[in-house]
């Protein structure tokens, strides 16, 4: 099954419909952060918001326990894809993360904002403080940071994901794709979900070849 | 009407058995000593409660079945069942006041409670709507969601006390209507 779907650009245009898909080698080429092997059969695409409480229950209980059991065996590959609409700080925090991602060190920092989260829009994660968390992480150049971040470098490739996001029918945070990693035979699943549940839809897709 | 199996059953308040009882407790008494009564609150309990899973993203039905709770939602699945063992003495309480209305009793004082269980409800679930919040109603949709989220706790709190207020009422009119009833008998 490939997913059909209308492609907004970033100045809101709807462009003609297209039958894309999501593969993995893509989402990596075009600069989405991702764990794991990039040989691994399935994809699980988790779009989020740094501000999102419901994230942070995935990224405690559930992601640790997929990392374990899936990407650690080379079996999945988790990308990351940005839905900044928690709040109106959210936007200022993908991309500061996006620009961690231009020196290796996404994961750090998505680490590092989950286990830091303040209630939505109570100034935890304004410009300043988004900076001051950069220059916590050992080996991140900050003035290579602040540059990418200052000029909002990724503003388009956020708004990119936050399109793909609505374009999927993706409203709440946390969302996800699961599919095989040449894009094909997607699932949807919505909201902070249990491990229990990834591991029925992934075994599933692993089991179906 | 009471019919007269239902007078039979229900305790009498001027009784020496229920003088000096509170009315929270009496009131508690007379409408739990019926079996469907019962069931109506566990009903509406049991109802709010799923609906709160749900919206709290305890309870899913996709791909699996399954309840879970984590740690940072345990004091949430704690107040939200209290909300539900509230909401369903109060809604219980209040189908035995409206099928007993016909003797007695203010229209107003009726809604009061029911209205009240209501408003605490809604506050309890809009913490978990602010989703859909902010994708409809934009900017503002995205200052109510935040507000609704950042104060889910105060605001079930807020409903507790609020149902408790119910209580209270409904337990004050419905001894109000026995020590009627027992006056007309």
């Amino acid at each position: 099954m490939y997913i059909s779907y209308y492609y907004i650009d970033t100045h809101g245009q709807k462009s003609n419909e297209q039958n894309k898909t999501l593969p993995l080698h893509d989402l990596i080429k075009n600069g989405s952060p991702f764990l794991g092997n990039v040989s691994a059969p399935i994809t699980i695409i988790d779009f989020s918001d740094f501000q999102c409480y419901l994230c942070n229950r995935f990224v405690k209980n559930a992601e640790p326990l997929i990392n374990q059991t899936y990407i650690q065996t080379g079996k999945v590959a988790l990308v990351f894809g940005h839905l900044p609409n928690r709040g109106l700080d959210s936007m200022d925090a993908a991309l500061a993360a996006q620009c961690t991602n231009d020196q290796g060190k996404f994961w750090q920092f998505h680490n590092l904002l989950y286990s830091n989260q303040k209630p939505i829009d109570s100034g935890w994660v304004s410009k300043e403080n988004l900076k001051n968390f950069a220059s916590q992480i050992s080996g991140l150049d900050i003035k290579q940071f602040n540059t990418c971040f200052d000029n909002e470098k990724y503003k388009s490739f956020v708004q990119k994901d936050i399109d793909l996001a609505l374009c999927f029918g993706f409203r709440e945070t946390p969302s996800f794709i699961v599919e095989n990693s040449n894009g094909s035979n997607p699932e949807m699943l919505a909201g902070a979900l249990p491990f229990e549940s990834f591991k029925a839809v992934i075994d599933k897709k692993i089991s179906a070849g | 009407m009471l019919s007269m199996s239902e007078r039979k059953k229900t305790p009498n308040p001027s009784s020496s058995s229920s003088k000096g009882q509170s009315p929270l407790i009496l009131s508690f008494e007379i409408v739990f000593s019926k079996f469907v009564y019962i069931i109506f609150a566990a009903v509406a309990a049991v109802a709010f409660s799923l609906i709160s899973s749900i919206f709290d993203q305890l309870l899913f039905f996709y791909p699996i079945i399954i309840f879970y709770l984590p740690d940072d939602a345990v004091l949430g699945f704690i107040l939200a069942n209290i909300i539900a063992i509230l909401l369903g003495i109060v809604v219980s309480m209040n189908i035995y006041v409206f099928r007993h209305s016909k003797i007695k009793i203010r229209s107003t004082s009726l809604l009061s409670g029911s209205s009240l269980s209501v408003l605490s409800s809604i506050c309890v679930s809009c913490s978990s709507l602010g989703f859909f919040l902010a994708s409809t109603l934009g900017t503002v949709g995205v200052t109510a969601s935040v507000f609704v989220s950042n104060y889910q706790t105060p605001l079930r709190l807020l409903s507790i006390a609020l149902l408790m207020w119910a209580y209270y009422s409904i337990s004050n009119k419905l001894t109000e209507l026995h020590e009627n009833l027992s006056e007309q008998l």
